[in-house]
């Protein structure tokens, strides 16, 4: 394992002697410049840091979807360094014929499912919300932007909590759709791959997510 | 075009997936109806919002975490890479150390010897040109004409090398070289 943090890339170079005797450097193609494909290759050819990339290509993006879909930092958090553990298990079966990002995705979206599902038989769900809006109550105040009117900043604030609690109110397998089509800007292709359904249970979950989130928010903005 | 065919369409039609007809039955839709208009407008408004929210980063200690775990993991199982590279190593080694053994024998008996040095090096050609990097070891272009001076020793300790599972990083794993190894700067 490399030093810390996760880092994107590494430079090393490589001395051949040739047929004639001379010497050769070759510089190793740095794991930035390399497609995801060609990543997960070099870590299968046994370049441990290889991993590093992929951690560093999307331990935010999968923070921030997971964190979406469970509306809890912390167990999102949680839940994403469960996503590399298994990607590093079992990254040696994975197809790679198919995305990576795909399959990472498809392994986070179970463990939010999972997730959502655990909470629904546990009470302590209750009590997990509860805190969280009490921690958004008394989150200190954040100043956004000093040119704009008070009743604006009022506006904006109360809309961006208006729309994260309608997402979060959203039944969990539309939420999933709607997180990785409307912030993920995946395609339904993708969605279908992710989620393991086909395009037509995509499509009209979207839809009733999208119907749902505007419905939500629509009387709120009169 | 009403409402409630208005939004049974409504995904298709913010995506750009109607068709020009129920595209224009849409918008026709849309400007006659004041519901529909202000349902869309709330889903335009709270996407835009949505969007603009602060994308997250990992905590601070994040990778120093997933790092423990991954050596724990690596401590208990292993990497497939590595155990699978690990094992097929191992069975080389073993069949080299025997087939070495078998034909030290032989030549004792004094039956002609089949060369362990020919054999050990055929193996080291299979092996990634990382591993052989990583043994520290010259590097020479195939057809090359190996040293005779190798004895049964100095391929079986590269053999040895070659079977680490730990790949130090030495690069150019892609580009598949065709080199073979002469140890220990002979």
């Amino acid at each position: 394992m490399a030093g810390l943090p996760f880092q994107r890339g590494c430079d090393v170079t490589l001395a051949v002697k040739d047929g004639l005797g001379s010497l050769r450097q070759f510089a190793a193609p740095s794991f930035a410049d390399l497609t995801d494909a060609q990543v997960v290759q070099a870590f299968l050819d046994g370049r441990e840091r290889a991993f590093d990339e992929l951690v560093a290509r999307y331990q935010a993006r999968l923070l921030n979807f997971i964190y979406r879909t469970v509306g809890d930092r912390e167990r999102a958090e949680d839940l994403v360094q469960e996503v590399f553990i298994r990607i590093y298990r079992h990254l040696h079966r994975f197809d790679q014929s198919k995305k990576f990002s795909t399959w990472a995705y498809t392994i986070a979206s179970n463990l939010a499912k999972n997730e959502l599902r655990n909470r629904s038989r546990n009470p302590l769900v209750l009590f997990q919300t509860i805190r969280r809006h009490w921690e958004a109550d008394h989150r200190p105040l954040q100043f956004e932007d000093s040119s704009s009117r008070p009743d604006d900043l009022f506006h904006k604030r109360h809309l961006r909590e208006l729309v994260e609690q309608s997402v979060s109110r959203l039944p969990e397998h539309h939420r999933v759709v709607f997180v990785l089509r409307e912030l993920e800007g995946k395609t339904y292709e993708e969605i279908a791959d992710i989620t393991g359904c086909n395009l037509g249970t995509v499509k009209s979950r979207l839809n009733r997510a999208r119907n749902n989130f505007a419905a939500i928010i629509a009387p709120h903005l009169d | 075009m009403d409402c409630c065919e208005f939004r049974e369409n409504y995904s298709d039609y913010t995506d750009g997936l109607l068709d020009p007809i129920r595209k224009a039955d849409a918008r026709a839709h849309l400007r006659a109806c004041e519901v529909c208009r202000r349902f869309d407008a709330a889903f335009r408004t709270g996407i835009a919002t949505l969007r603009s929210l602060p994308h997250m980063d990992v905590s601070h200690g994040f990778g120093s975490r997933l790092r423990s775990r991954l050596r724990r993991e690596l401590a208990t199982r292993g990497p497939a890479v590595a155990h699978w590279s690990g094992a097929f190593g191992t069975v080389l080694l073993i069949a080299a150390m025997g087939f070495a053994g078998w034909d030290l024998v032989g030549a004792a008996r004094g039956r002609p010897g089949l060369g362990v040095a020919h054999a050990a090096a055929a193996v080291r050609r299979t092996a990634p040109v990382s591993w052989r990097a990583a043994a520290g070891a010259q590097v020479r272009r195939v057809g090359d004409t190996l040293p005779t001076a190798m004895d049964a020793f100095h391929p079986l300790q590269s053999l040895l090398m070659e079977t680490d599972p730990v790949d130090p990083v030495v690069g150019l794993t892609h580009q598949r070289y065709d080199v073979s190894v002469v140890w220990g700067g002979q």
